[in-house]
C-alpha cells in the first residue's frame, strides 16, 4: 500500500512541476532521472506483491510515466538520459562477463554451440521466411521485390533476433538462481548477442550493397573484424587495467571500474567498438585469467549498479508506444510467436543432440526470448543506415521488443522457480532483498 | 563534435574524475592536513583550479557543450549539499546551546552581511551598474549571504559534521551560521526570478511559501520512502533518487536545490526514525566524489577574466572581517551577560568560509545570468582563498603565543572538550576551544579543564 501511495505522490509532484514550464534545461534531465529511479523502484515493489518480477515493474514505470501514456517524462528528457543507457550496458557487460566462469561453462559448451546454431541462426532463417510471407501486411515492403526484398527480410530478421543479457541477469539476481539452466541461459544470451552483432554487420553491408549497388568485401571484413576483435582486445586491456588497480589499490576499485564504464560508454561507439563486447571481455578476463580477487569489486559494484539499472529499464519502457503497438499488433504477434516458437524448437533440438539436463532442455529457450539493449541499439543503427525503410522497421522492432520485454520476465522467473534453481545462490545481488 | 575532440573531452573528464577520486583518498587528505590546508576552500581549490584550466578554450576539455551535459551533476551536487547540511541540523541540540548564543550568531552573521553588502554594493555601482537594476540587488544580497557564513577551522567533509556530545562547539555554530545563507538564498530565489518562459503567475512572496511547502513535501516523501528499502543497494537507490528528484524539481521551478533539499534534510532526520544512521552512511559514502566533482564543475563555470571581480575579492574579505568584529562587539554589548564567561572573547576575527558560500553563488548563477554575477563568483572564490590565507596566518600567530593559546589544529594536544550541554553548569570560564579539532575527545577534568581561558582576540 505504501509503495502505491508513494507512486501517486511522486507522480503528482512531477505532474505539478511539468505544468510550470515546457523546458527545464539541465534540471529536466535530473528530474527525469530521479523520477524514473523512484517510480521504477516503487512500481517494482507493487508488482512484486502480486507475484510478478520486479523487472516488469521497472518497465511499467517507464511505459506509464513515459511520453506515450502520461507524458510525465518527455522525449527530450529521455534523450538527455542516453548516457545512462551506455553506462548500464557497460556495467551489465562487466558483471555478465564476470559471471561467466569458463570452467563451469566448459561442460555445457556443446549445448551452447548447439543453441547458437539451431536456436539463434535458425531463428534468423525462420523470421526471414515469415517476414517474406507477411510482407503484404508491412508497408515498409511496398514497391520492394526480388533480391532487395529478401535482403531486407534477412536484415530485419537479424535485427529482431537479439537477446537481452540485462533481463536475464536481472531475473537471475532477483530470484538468486544458480545451476545448469541459469548458467546456460546467461552464457547463451551473451554468445548469441555476439553472433547477432556479427550477423548484423554482414547483413547490413550486403543489404546496403544490394539496395545501393555493390558490396566492398574487404571493407566489410575490416569493419566487422575491428568491431568484434578490436572490442575483445580493448576489453582484455581494460580487464588487465582493472585487475591491476584492484591488486595495487584495494579501496575504491568499484569507483574506478564505474569510471571505466562511463568512459567506455562514451568512447567505444565513437571508435566503432561495441561497448557490450568490450566490457564482457573485461569481465571474462577478470573472472577467469586475472590474479586479482575481484569478488569485493563486484560486490560493491552490485550496490552501485541498482540505480543505473532501474533508470535503464524504465527508460526502455518509455520507448514503448502503446498506440503504435496496438495498430501493428497482428504482424507483431505473428513475429513474436514465430521467434519464441523457433527458440523452443531449436533449443530442444540442440539439447537433445548434446544430452543436456531435462531442465535445460525444457526451459532454456525462455532465456533467449527477452529483448532490450542490443535491439534498442540496432533500432538507432537501422534508422540511420536505411532511412527508406528504417523508420518503419524501428517501430516494428520496438513493438516486438515491447511484447517480449513485458512477457518474458514473467516466463523466465516462472521457469527458474519450476526448475528448482531459484534461491540456490547465496550471495546478495543487486535486485535481491535483504 | 569530431572523434578526436570527443576523445579529448572524454579523456580529460576521466583524468578529472580520477583526480577527484584521488583527491579524496585518505593519504592525500592526510598530506593536505600536514601542509595545513584543511579548510574546505583550500582543500578543494586544486579542483576548482582544475575545472578552470580544463574549461579554457586552449585546453578545450570542459567546453560549453560538455559543461551543459554536466549541469545535472552540478544540480545534484547542490541538492546533495543542501540535504546533508539540513540533515545535520539536529533541532534538539539547539536547546542545549548556551543562552544568548542565538543572538551572538545572528549579530555575527548580520555584521558581515551588512558591511559586505554596503561595501561591495557601492563598488559595484561604481563599476557602472545601476541601483535600479534588481539584478544588482540580488548580487549584493548574494555576496552578503556568502560572507555571513563560517566553517569549522578543520574541515573533514560535510557528512562528518553532525554535532554530538564532546564535539567542538564551532561545528554547531558553523551549522547555525549556514542557516543565514540558506534563508538568504530562499529570499533571492523568491524575489529575483526569471519568469519569461513560465506559466504560473504568482507574486514573489508566494514563492517563499512554495519553496517551504515543496521542501516539506519532499521531506515527508523521502521520510516515507527510506522506510521501504530492505537492502543497502535499495537504500542507496532511494536516497540517490530522492535527492535527484528533489533537486531536479527545485531547478525545474527555478528554485534553489540547496534550499529545497535543506528543508527536506532537516525534516528527514528530525522526524523520529531508525534510518538516520543509514542515511548518513550513504551521504558519507558519496561525499568525496560528489563534492570534488562539484568543485571541478564550479571551477569550469567560473569566469575570472574580469578584473572587477578581483577588485571585489579583498573588499569581500575585509568587509567580512570588519563585520565579524562589529557583530561580536554588538553581541557582547547586547547579550554579553547571558553568554558563558569568555565565550564571546574566543570568537575569531578571521574565520574560514563555509563551502556553502561557493555553492550559494554557483546555485544562483545556474538559475540566472547578468553582468554582475561573474564578478560575484570571482569575489567569493577569490575571497575564499584570500580569507584562508589570512586564517592560516592568524592561526600560526596565535599558535606561537605560549600558555594555552589556540594551537594549529594538527598540533593541538588532546585538550579539554566540554560537551556543550555542560557549559551552563560550569562555574569557571569557558575553556572548550571554539576552533579546534572536530574529533570527539574525552572531557578532561581537573585543573587544566577548569583553568581560565587565555586565548582569543576579543579580550
Amino acid at each position: 500500500m505504501i509503495p502505491l501511495l508513494l507512486l501517486f505522490a511522486i507522480g503528482g509532484l512531477m505532474q505539478a512541476a511539468r505544468t510550470y514550464t515546457a523546458t527545464g534545461g539541465a534540471s529536466a534531465t535530473e528530474l527525469a532521472f530521479g523520477f524514473l529511479l523512484l517510480t521504477a523502484y516503487f512500481a517494482a515493489r507493487v508488482v512484486n506483491q502480486i507475484g510478478l518480477p520486479k523487472l516488469t515493474g521497472y518497465l511499467l514505470a517507464g511505459v506509464i510515466g513515459g511520453p506515450f501514456v502520461l507524458e510525465l517524462v518527455t522525449r527530450e528528457m529521455t534523450d538527455s538520459l542516453k548516457i545512462v543507457n551506455g553506462v548500464a550496458t557497460c556495467i551489465l557487460g562487466l558483471t555478465a562477463g564476470a559471471e561467466l566462469n569458463l570452467k563451469r561453462v566448459k561442460p555445457v559448451a556443446s549445448t551452447l554451440r548447439g543453441i547458437v546454431i539451431f536456436g539463434v541462426l535458425g531463428v534468423i532463417a525462420v523470421l526471414a521466411g515469415v517476414l517474406y510471407l507477411i510482407r503484404p501486411m508491412l508497408p515498409m515492403f511496398n514497391g520492394m521485390e526480388g533480391t532487395g526484398a529478401i535482403a531486407v527480410c534477412v536484415l530485419f530478421a537479424v535485427a529482431l533476433t537479439p537477446q537481452s543479457p540485462a533481463v536475464v541477469m536481472a531475473i537471475l539476481s532477483e530470484t538468486r538462481a544458480d545451476g545448469p539452466l541459469s548458467q546456460i541461459c546467461l552464457a547463451a544470451v551473451v554468445v548469441a548477442d555476439l553472433v547477432v552483432v556479427l550477423c548484423y554487420a554482414i547483413a547490413a553491408a550486403v543489404t546496403a550493397g544490394i539496395l545501393g549497388g555493390g558490396v566492398d568485401a574487404v571493407e566489410l571484413a575490416t569493419s566487422v573484424g575491428w568491431e568484434l576483435f578490436g572490442s575483445m582486445i580493448f576489453g582484455i586491456a581494460i580487464g588487465m587495467l582493472v585487475g591491476q588497480f584492484v591488486r595495487s589499490v584495494p579501496r575504491g576499485a568499484a569507483m574506478f571500474a564505474l569510471l571505466i564504464c562511463v568512459v567506455v560508454a562514451q568512447v567505444a561507439s565513437r571508435v566503432h567498438l561495441d561497448p557490450l563486447i568490450v566490457m564482457l571481455a573485461a569481465g571474462i578476463w577478470l573472472e577467469n585469467f586475472s590474479r586479482a580477487d575481484t569478488s569485493a569489486l563486484l560486490e560493491s559494484f552490485e550496490s552501485a549498479q541498482l540505480p543505473v539499472f532501474l533508470v535503464w529499464f524504465a527508460l526502455s519502457g518509455t520507448q514503448l508506444d502503446i498506440v503504435q503497438l496496438w495498430e501493428g499488433i497482428v504482424p507483431v504477434l505473428i513475429l513474436a510467436a514465430a521467434r519464441a516458437g523457433w527458440f523452443a524448437i531449436g533449443t530442444r533440438i540442440a539439447c537433445a543432440l548434446t544430452g543436456a539436463p531435462p531442465a535445460v532442455t525444457k526451459h532454456s529457450w525462455i532465456g533467449l526470448v527477452p529483448q532490450a539493449g542490443l535491439s534498442l541499439a540496432l533500432i538507432v543503427t537501422i534508422r540511420s543506415n536505411f532511412p527508406s525503410f528504417g523508420g518503419e522497421a524501428a517501430v516494428m522492432i520496438l513493438s516486438l521488443l515491447g511484447v517480449n520485454v513485458l512477457v518474458s520476465p514473467v516466463l523466465l522467473r516462472s521457469a527458474l522457480i519450476r526448475s528448482g534453481e531459484a534461491g540456490q545462490k547465496h550471495a546478495a545481488d543487486f535486485a535481491a532483498h535483504g | 563534435m569530431n572523434t578526436l575532440l570527443a576523445l579529448k573531452v572524454i579523456g580529460g573528464l576521466v583524468a578529472l574524475l580520477v583526480l577527484a577520486y584521488l583527491g579524496g583518498h585518505r593519504r592525500v587528505v592526510r598530506f593536505q592536513e600536514r601542509l595545513g590546508v584543511s579548510g574546505v576552500i583550500t582543500a578543494g581549490f586544486p579542483f576548482v583550479a582544475l575545472g578552470l584550466i580544463a574549461s579554457r578554450p586552449s585546453v578545450g576539455i570542459l567546453g560549453p557543450e560538455v559543461i551543459d551535459r554536466l549541469r545535472p551533476v552540478l544540480q545534484f551536487g547542490l541538492g546533495w549539499l543542501g540535504f546533508i547540511i539540513g540533515a545535520q541540523l539536529d533541532i534538539r541540540v539547539l536547546d542545549r546551546v548556551p543562552k544568548g548564543t542565538a543572538y551572538l550568531i545572528l549579530l555575527e552573521a548580520l555584521g558581515p552581511f551588512a558591511i559586505t553588502a554596503a561595501g561591495c554594493g557601492a563598488v559595484m555601482v561604481a563599476f557602472d551598474l545601476s541601483w535600479w537594476d534588481p539584478g544588482v540587488w540580488r548580487d549584493v544580497f548574494l555576496l552578503a549571504a556568502a560572507a555571513a557564513m563560517t566553517a569549522p577551522r578543520k574541515f573533514r567533509g560535510f557528512a562528518n559534521r553532525t554535532w554530538h556530545e564532546g564535539r567542538g562547539v564551532d561545528v554547531l555554530l558553523g551549522q547555525l551560521d549556514e542557516l543565514v545563507g540558506v534563508i538568504g538564498l530562499l529570499f533571492i530565489t523568491a524575489y529575483f526570478r526569471d519568469t519569461t518562459s513560465t506559466t504560473w503567475a504568482l507574486p514573489s512572496t508566494a514563492w517563499i511559501f512554495i519553496s517551504l511547502g515543496l521542501g516539506v513535501a519532499i521531506g515527508i516523501l523521502i521520510f516515507a520512502m527510506v522506510r521501504v528499502p530492505v537492502s543497502n543497494a535499495e537504500f542507496l537507490a532511494v536516497v540517490l533518487g530522492g535527492i535527484a528528484f528533489a533537486s531536479g524539481l527545485a531547478g525545474y521551478l527555478y528554485l534553489s536545490p540547496i534550499v529545497i533539499c535543506f528543508i527536506a534534510g532537516v525534516l528527514v532526520t528530525n522526524f523520529p526514525n531508525e534510518q538516520r544512521d543509514s542515511i548518513f552512511k550513504i551521504l558519507h559514502h558519496l561525499e568525496r566524489p560528489v563534492q570534488l566533482l562539484f568543485l571541478i564543475i564550479a571551477g569550469a563555470v567560473w569566469k575570472p577574466d574580469d578584473w572587477r571581480g578581483w577588485v571585489l575579492a579583498p573588499l569581500f574579505v575585509a568587509g567580512r572581517m570588519l563585520g565579524k568584529y562589529a557583530g561580536v562587539l554588538a553581541s557582547k554589548t547586547a547579550v554579553g551577560a547571558l553568554l558563558p564567561a569568555g565565550f564571546a572573547d574566543d570568537r575569531q576575527l578571521a574565520t574560514p568560509m563555509s563551502g556553502l558560500s561557493i555553492a550559494l553563488v554557483i546555485s544562483v548563477q545556474s538559475l540566472s545570468a547578468d553582468a554582475g554575477l561573474p564578478w560575484v563568483v570571482t569575489a567569493v572564490i577569490g575571497g575564499a582563498i584570500l580569507n584562508e590565507l589570512v586564517v592560516q596566518r592568524t592561526t600560526r600567530q596565535v599558535a606561537s603565543v605560549p600558555d594555552g593559546a589556540v594551537l594549529p589544529i594538527a598540533e593541538a594536544p588532546a585538550r579539554a572538550y566540554e560537551p556543550i550541554d555542560e557549559l551552563d553548569d560550569r562555574s569557571g570560564g569557558y575553556v572548550g576551544p571554539i576552533y579546534a579539532d572536530e574529533e570527539s575527545r574525552p572531557v578532561q577534568r581537573g585543573p587544566r579543564a577548569s583553568a581560565p581561558a587565555k586565548r582569543g582576540r576579543w579580550r
